[in-house]
């Protein structure tokens, strides 16, 4: 199955994603919404979700740009937030979103951690969809900012939380659905993660990877795909949909052989409400990039991903 | 002195001129076959070419007016030679002869010849198949075209259906990543030889290949000649030029000779290392001259995934009879040396010009498998080099080059990351002209060196000697005429050492265990 451009899907998404007051919704969906609409534009090149993104921003920093959004106090939701910013530099060019990005990540050097060593948010809590909040805004911050030296570091939370949290939430995700939505954050955190990393420390890219396919092949088994539509699972099954999507176009895992399953899912979702619009749009980002690898980029500027 | 038939193909000879000099003769000499003069030489190592297959000949020099002893030669059995030019190639420097001339190569019969004859022959990514002749006739250059979407793409990993395998084909910087098809390709062939006086030219400037050449544009820079798991492969007398990065890429390949072949790039071009053989067993290299912008010879394998996935070092190489100038290193061990280098014998060789001699570059996480053992130099003359030896454990690669783990001085807990070097032997070799430094030789506190050999070795410094940085680690600032700095051996064997000229003590020493004298 192939999934072309749809201008006209993407003004229906954009309407829905505007009808949000970013201003009164919490960070998070404030996030996915804003990351949503840049993975759009970067797939598609339409202007509109690339302006959407630019005065999303505006509407939230209150203080300026260069002070980025502000948060409560070590909420890991910062950081996914923060992520927008870098998406917003690459889409303008313009170096105050970075120089904000970069005050954010101030962040990461008082937020709180486990007795293991990974990041948790503000009350200690742990979950595996935390790592979707905060990893991918850290590999991200490293690679452009911070002169990668702590990868380590990442891949080390990565590992214990793989051991500590990963094997126990697998376990209780064919009949707990927190679990579930927990894994399928997971593995749009691993991709993520492993698309904003320097491949030179392949071992650690190679590492992330077997722990993205684990993820999925566990996620898959417990019938996602083939599961009836259900309005409370959409934002997490569509976002397990983009990172499987994702890893396709990555390598990271066979087309021939999961696709089929992400495309089931973005299928049945297809009359998204405007609640779970952003999930929607990114998975269609996906799918829509997913054609472009086939031609290795080389329409879309020379670049296999990123 | 004497001759010696080195090898020959069915059109051309190798011959070593014994006892006559390193690289160079001492004197020009004339070469005689069946008592003709067939041509004069001032190298050790000759090639003769324009021979006829299967086919007897009687060769002998004249050596400062003494005839040397007589070599008896017959060519090999050829059954046919494919012109590139009677399967459309032009050679005209203008159009894509690229598939003219792969057509050729994949028509070429078993014991037959490919011919590449005068003229400029453009192409982007030509591949080599099994049991294949390929000459570069005088004249000849295979013109690289140098536009990104003339070039193919080796992917650098392609999972097998069942997702328990997998099938890697490019390679960047010791990890199997997506990169440019090389000018001259080899996958899976044997039994290839590429021989004669022709050129391969990368035609790489600062306005195609090597702009923003640390990023990724696409996939990553093609090398010049690419070879991935051939076997029985030889080069021979070509001169090869202008590659976009490293020039010759032998990886996980066995049973390779480069025989008096000529690698050239700019001194001021980015990563144009000369002959990088990565995971590979018994190489030789002969009579061949590099000069380039990075290492002259770079001998590697891998970095930590690969080297735990295969397990295979580089072993069992020799490097005779060459001159290397003008490259950051003359031989250089790493760093992408995780699955180790063992064995590895470098004789009889003039090293010009460089910044280092030996250049052994590895750091902490390689890993355990990276063991360097049995690496010696010998017979060695060296002019204008800045440093001639440096061993340097703290080499500050890698996006963790600089930080607190690789660069400590202080012993660390020995690990899975832990690097290891056992022996290291230098004899009889002349440093002349020297810089910065003797030798700067650095182990890692916790995993010393396990004994480091000098003998019968002379430095002299030169008079206008120029400060630099001996080596790239933390701590190791700009300094001039140091003697030899060693630090973290169990062993060291200092015989008849001779240190003139150089500024403070000649022999520094830090953490060594035992001194012989």
């Amino acid at each position: 199955m192939t999934i072309e451009r749809n201008e006209k899907l993407e003004g229906s998404l954009l309407e829905k994603m505007s009808s949000v007051d970013l201003k009164k919704t919490d960070n998070w969906n404030k996030a996915m919404i804003l990351n949503s609409a840049a993975k759009v534009y970067f797939a598609t090149k339409n202007e509109k979700f690339g302006e959407f993104l630019v005065k999303g921003i505006d509407k939230c920093c209150d203080c300026g740009i260069e002070e980025g959004f502000a948060g409560n106090d070590n909420d890991l939701t910062n950081l996914l937030l923060a992520n927008v910013l870098y998406a917003a530099k690459d889409y303008t060019g313009k170096d105050e979103y970075e120089k904000a990005a970069i005050k954010m990540a101030a962040q990461l050097n008082s937020q709180k951690r486990s007795e293991k060593g990974y990041f948790t948010d503000v009350d200690g809590k742990a979950c595996l969809c935390q790592t979707y909040a905060s990893q991918v805004f850290y590999m991200n911050y490293e690679t452009r900012d911070d002169g990668k030296e702590h990868y380590n570091d990442i891949i080390a939370q990565y590992n214990v939380i793989h051991e500590d949290l990963y094997k126990n939430t697998s376990s209780k995700a064919f009949k707990d659905s927190d679990a579930l939505e927990a894994l399928c954050y997971y593995s749009a955190a691993l991709i993520d993660t492993m698309e904003v990393m320097d491949q030179a420390l392949y071992e650690i890219y190679r590492q992330l990877m077997d722990y993205y396919k684990e993820t999925v092949k566990d996620v898959l088994a417990t019938g996602i795909s083939s599961a009836e539509k259900n309005p409370a699972k959409a934002p997490y099954e569509l976002v397990f949909a983009y990172a499987l999507l994702k890893g396709c176009r990555m390598k990271a895992v066979l087309t021939e052989k999961y696709e089929d399953a992400a495309l089931a899912i973005y299928e049945k979702y297809s009359d998204v409400s405007e609640k779970d619009a952003a999930e929607f749009a990114l998975c269609y980002s996906e799918a829509v990039r997913n054609r472009d690898y086939q031609d290795y980029g080389r329409n879309n500027g020379g670049r296999l991903w990123s | 002195m004497e001759l010696k038939l080195v090898t020959n193909t069915a059109r051309s000879a190798v011959l070593e001129l014994t006892e006559s000099g390193k690289f160079y003769t001492e004197s020009q000499y004339d070469i005689y076959v069946n008592d003709e003069k067939y041509m004069e030489s001032n190298k050790v190592i000759t090639s003769l070419f324009d021979l006829k297959p299967d086919t007897d000949y009687n060769v002998y020099a004249v050596y400062n007016g003494q005839k040397t002893n007589e070599v008896n030669i017959h060519t090999k059995y050829e059954f046919v030679t494919l012109n590139v030019r009677d399967f459309g190639a032009l050679g005209d420097g203008v159009h894509d002869d690229t598939n003219a001339i792969q057509c050729a190569i994949m028509a070429c019969p078993k014991d037959s010849r490919v011919l590449v004859p005068e003229g400029e022959y453009k192409v982007s990514s030509v591949f080599l198949k099994s049991d294949l002749t390929l000459e570069l006739a005088k004249g000849a250059v295979l013109s690289a075209f140098t536009e990104r979407d003339k070039f193919p793409i080796l992917p650098g990993v392609i999972e097998s259906y069942d997702e328990k395998e997998e099938y890697n084909l490019g390679s960047w910087e010791g990890n199997p990543l997506d990169c440019f098809s090389a000018i001259l390709c080899g996958i899976n062939a044997e039994n290839v030889v590429i021989t004669g006086e022709g050129t391969i030219d990368g035609n790489t400037t600062f306005e195609n290949w090597w702009n923003n050449c640390k990023i990724r544009n696409t996939a990553w820079r093609p090398r010049l000649f690419f070879i991935n798991h051939c076997n029985n492969v030889m080069m021979h007398g070509i001169t090869v030029q202008n590659s976009p990065s490293w020039t010759i890429h032998p990886y996980f390949s066995n049973h390779l000779k480069f025989i008096d072949v000529k690698i050239k790039n700019p001194a001021n071009s980015h990563n144009t290392d000369g002959l990088d053989p990565e995971s590979c067993q018994d190489v030789l290299v002969l009579g061949t001259y590099i000069s380039v912008g990075d290492d002259c010879i770079a001998i590697k394998s891998g970095k930590i995934y690969q080297a735990r996935k295969y397990e295979i070092p580089t072993s069992d190489m020799t490097v005779r009879q060459c001159c290397m100038r003008d490259g950051h290193g003359a031989v250089t061990v790493g760093s992408e040396i995780a699955a180790g280098v063992k064995n590895v014998h470098i004789t009889d060789c003039l090293f010009m010009n460089t910044d280092r001699g030996l250049r052994v570059k590895t750091r902490r996480g390689r890993g355990k498998l990276s063991v360097l053992d049995d690496i010696s130099f010998e017979n060695i003359d060296m002019d204008n080099v800045m440093t001639p030896f440096v061993v340097n454990s703290f080499y500050f690669c890698d996006p963790d080059g600089k930080t607190n783990y690789v660069g400590s001085k202080e012993p660390l807990p020995v690990d899975d990351r832990t690097p290891s070097i056992k022996r290291l032997t230098f004899r009889n070799i002349k440093a002349s002209n020297c810089h910065v430094a003797g030798a700067y030789i650095y182990g890692l506190p916790e995993s010393k060196i396990e004994k480091l050999t000098f003998e019968n070795i002379d430095f002299t410094y030169a008079k206008d000697a120029k400060p630099g940085v001996a080596a790239m680690m933390l701590g190791c600032d700009e300094a001039v005429k140091q003697g030899l700095i060693i630090n973290n051996a169990k062993e060291l064997i200092l015989k008849n050492v001779n240190i003139t000229g150089c500024e403070g003590e000649p022999v520094v020493t830090g953490n060594v265990d035992k001194i012989i004298k």
